[in-house]
């Protein structure tokens, strides 16, 4: 039953990673821009709701700071990161990560090192009975349901709407793009927007359940990066099973050790790596 | 008249007289100036040295790893490992931290090349975290709260650290020899030709992945043995620092803002990181605020890098670039 | 006033001039070949009409607008469409998502999906195949039907027939009277001659950069292209 348990909890952990990796892995099928900032981003949407909380209403914050999350993405993304893309890997990889070392010590001053969290009354400490010892904490089932729904809703969104499909052409060919009217720094603004977006959902829900402090962003990346390797490039509902595979690694390592949670993830990580580089869902089509 | 090709130019001829000049002054530092200044010149040529092997990675070898801290880390505890446990001189500890952290580069090399450009760059930064979170695990190197180095134990602290500045000095002309004699050498002539098109390179019969791993392990030795020559310095050896994704932060950062693709660029970047570190290290997080903000300025506004700003690419003081030249015959 | 009036435009690609004072007008309705061979320029002035690349002088008037300050991606909502050498497909994307992307500009017109399926019975074919595994010819039609989505006044196309077999062409090249029958003008470029004198009213040569013959196409004589084409006699 321990065991279950533990799978269980890695699972909706994994819908989390997921949250957060979607996002990471949105703007690099769009750009092939890696944000090392992204980690970073979602910390900051934690500190901001935390703020606003403190000032007035939880879900109000919330409300307000995701679309601000988004509209930092895409102004950041046309003012900064669109220059840099025309000049090859390294410079957006520089900016962004000069991105995550403003952020952080910008976090730093502000709220020192000390870990918080976002107080949610009864969300926080709320769960559902499945038997007599198995119980699921009905914040991670809404954070394991929020990232299912983001992934769909993203699906829906590249594959089904105008917007969308403009922005798969952008990422097939940006020039070619532009020949039926896409303005392709617009539509690199959207993706960060959205990635941003996307962050700023995971950071709140972590902070929601989680201590956190100025420094998580860096592990977080990291966390969305494994979900992404391991899931499969390119692929949307790859990474959603990548973050539930990492979830559940960590889970079942941390349950024969607590030292040993993180590591195993790692182990998985290297595993995949090394026996299925191209993850467990590969992207299909062609280019 | 023709036209002939040439290694050098006149600057570089000229240049080279002016180096002689500025190692010998380097040498005679220890005779003449305070330990402080040693200290920090120790600081100076490791900045120089991770700058010039990062550059040589991403800039020659068209990796770029946000990871490299990693064969830093392995190079500190490697010789933490042979002078501590194993009873070896500084030198020899030295020379095999650098072998040992090129060595395990190699099966590192085949997991990490799987993957590419950004998601290269991350991978290394993983693996970095995971060498770090096996490390801690020998309590014979430290476990989680770090390791001293025992090496100088019997040393009186002017010597040691005169010692120390020797060394630096000799490994830094060490690594900037060796990367000039690389690029003059085929190997080099390779790189080039993968920084500028590796598919092209491929069909020309370069052996892409070769080279690019030939490079990744050399400069893990570098790195290795700037690790070493940080534990030397510290005398002590930490996981999360001498892990530290800061050092690359610091490497990026110096040779972006120096130049990237250039020998002279990372010295330059290094000497004016090494300014601005010392200038604003009192004022704390507000320091890394500025120095990131420096950065994305610097990267849209001079992609070449300071030296390229200065420059405008087309002055080289090492002569590793094709010349044309006019000459008469006869 | 014409559709579209080319003055004196030049053209560099860095250092190099492409394009040596070329000037052109193009009526409603009417279908232009512009010929030559490789390297003369021909790409280069569509690239410059179609807002890819800046002229170093010289003006694009488009439905008496002076195109300078219009970006390429805004000359589409203009009525400006290209199809580029190489086709350019999405290649991660259906035949049917391609065209449909191509009507992202939201110009209304004849051309819709049913209309460009029915021009194209072969597209209609392919259509749920990727853009990835479609053949030359389909590519080429694909590209078209693409552009066409767009509802374009002027339709530019660059190097039809380029890599594709003879019955293929012939097929692009008779869907052009479709095209122009709903409307809009072409101005083509072209290496094969005949095709594109057949398919067009009027013609001009370029030779390195320069307009040396231009007319109507059913009375240029074909010894003038020819010389014209090889730069034999031409100063």
């Amino acid at each position: 039953m321990v065991w279950t348990n533990a799978l269980l909890q890695g699972l909706l952990t994994g819908g989390l990673y997921a949250l957060l990796a979607s996002g990471l892995s949105l703007v690099f099928g769009v750009m092939r821009i890696v944000n090392l900032a992204h980690g970073d981003f979602s910390i900051l949407a934690a500190f901001l709701v935390l703020t606003v909380a403190g000032q007035s209403n939880l879900w109000l914050g919330t409300i307000a700071i995701l679309p601000v999350m988004a509209l930092l993405g895409y102004s950041l993304q046309r003012s900064l990161l669109n220059k840099s893309i025309s000049m090859g890997v390294l410079s957006p990889l520089l900016i962004t990560f000069a991105f995550s070392i403003i952020i952080q010590n910008v976090l730093l001053k502000v709220f020192s090192s000390d870990t918080r969290s976002i107080q949610t009354d009864s969300l926080g400490s709320s769960s559902i009975k499945i038997t007599d010892s198995i119980y699921i904490g009905l914040l991670p089932l809404l954070t394991f349901a929020i990232g299912v729904l983001l992934t769909l809703a993203i699906h829906f969104y590249l594959m089904r709407t105008r917007g969308g499909r403009a922005m798969r052409a952008t990422s097939d060919d940006p020039t070619a793009a532009e020949l039926v009217g896409i303005n392709n720094r617009h539509i690199y603004g959207l993706a960060t927007g959205i990635g941003l977006f996307a962050a700023g959902i995971a950071g709140i829900l972590f902070g929601m359940r989680t201590q956190f402090s100025p420094s998580l962003g860096p592990i977080a990346l990291i966390f969305a990066f494994e979900a992404v390797i391991i899931g499969g490039l390119g692929s949307l509902w790859g990474t959603l099973l990548g973050g539930i595979v990492l979830g559940v690694a960590q889970s079942i390592g941390a349950q024969i050790n607590p030292a040993y949670g993180v590591l195993t993830g790692h182990i998985v990580f290297i595993l995949i790596l090394l026996i299925r580089p191209q993850g467990l869902l590969p992207k299909q089509r062609g280019k | 008249m023709s036209t002939l090709i040439k290694r050098s130019s006149k600057v570089s001829n000229f240049a080279i007289p002016i180096f002689g000049l500025t190692l010998l002054a380097l040498f005679l530092v220890p005779s003449t100036l305070d330990m402080s200044y040693q200290v920090k010149f120790v600081d100076l040529f490791v900045l120089i040295i991770i700058a010039t092997m990062w550059n040589l990675l991403a800039g020659f070898g068209g990796l770029v790893s946000v990871g490299q801290q990693a064969f830093i880390g392995i190079g500190a505890y490697a010789l933490v490992a042979f002078t501590n446990l194993r009873g070896l001189e500084v030198i020899p500890g030295l020379i095999l931290a650098a072998l040992f952290t090129g060595l395990l580069a190699i099966p590192l090399s085949f997991l990490v090349f799987r993957l590419k450009g950004g998601y290269f760059a991350i991978g290394t930064w993983v693996i970095a975290e995971i060498i770090k979170l096996i490390v801690v695990q020998f309590q014979s190197l430290g476990g989680g709260a770090g390791i001293s180095v025992a090496v100088f134990a019997d040393t009186e602290r002017e010597s040691r650290i005169r010692f120390v500045y020797l060394a630096a000095l000799v490994v830094a002309i060490v690594i900037l020899v060796s990367t000039f004699l690389l690029m003059r050498s085929r190997l080099g002539l390779a790189l080039t030709a993968i920084r500028d098109d590796a598919t092209a390179a491929g069909t020309l019969g370069v052996n892409v992945t070769a080279a690019q791993r030939a490079v990744f392990v050399l400069v893990a030795m570098g790195f290795g043995a700037a690790g070493a020559l940080i534990a030397l310095t510290n005398l002590r050896v930490q996981p999360d620092d001498i892990f530290s994704v800061n050092y690359s932060a610091i490497m990026i950062f110096i040779v972006v803002v120096g130049g990237l693709g250039t020998i002279e660029g990372p010295i330059l970047g290094a000497i004016l990181f090494f300014f601005l570190q010392d200038q604003l290290r009192d004022y704390g997080s507000i320091y890394l605020i500025i120095l990131g903000a420096f950065a994305i300025i610097s990267v849209l506004v001079a992609p070449r890098g300071l030296w390229g700003l200065i420059t405008r690419d087309k002055v080289s003081l090492f002569p590793t670039r094709y010349v044309v030249s006019k000459k008469r015959e006869g | 006033m014409a559709l579209l009036e080319i003055k004196d435009v030049t053209g560099h690609y860095g250092d190099l001039q492409a394009l040596f004072g070329i000037s052109l007008t193009l009526e409603k309705g009417a279908v232009h070949s512009v010929i030559g061979a490789n390297g003369a320029g021909k790409s280069t002035l569509l690239n410059i009409i179609a807002g890819r690349m800046k002229p170093t002088s010289g003006s694009v008037r488009f439905h008496g607008e002076d195109l300078s300050h219009v970006s390429g991606h805004k000359r589409v909502q203009r009525g400006i469409s290209l199809v580029p050498e190489g086709r350019r497909i999405f290649p991660s994307l259906t035949v049917e998502e391609n065209v449909k992307v191509g009507a992202y500009s939201k110009r209304s017109g004849y051309w819709n999906v049913d209309t460009v399926r029915e021009l194209y019975p072969l597209v209609a074919d392919r259509w749920a195949r990727l853009g990835f595994h479609c053949s030359g010819g389909e590519l080429q039609m694909l590209a078209i039907a693409r552009a066409l989505m767009a509802n374009p006044d002027l339709l530019l196309i660059d190097e039809a027939s380029l890599g594709l077999a003879p019955v293929v062409v012939a097929q692009v090249y008779a869907s052009l009277g479709q095209i122009t029958a709903q409307g809009t003008s072409v101005l083509l470029v072209e290496q094969d001659v005949s095709q594109a004198l057949r398919a067009s009213t009027t013609a001009s040569v370029l030779l390195e950069g320069r307009s040396v013959l231009s007319g109507k196409s059913d009375e240029l004589q074909r010894e003038d292209i020819k010389n014209a084409y090889f730069g034999i006699g031409v100063q």
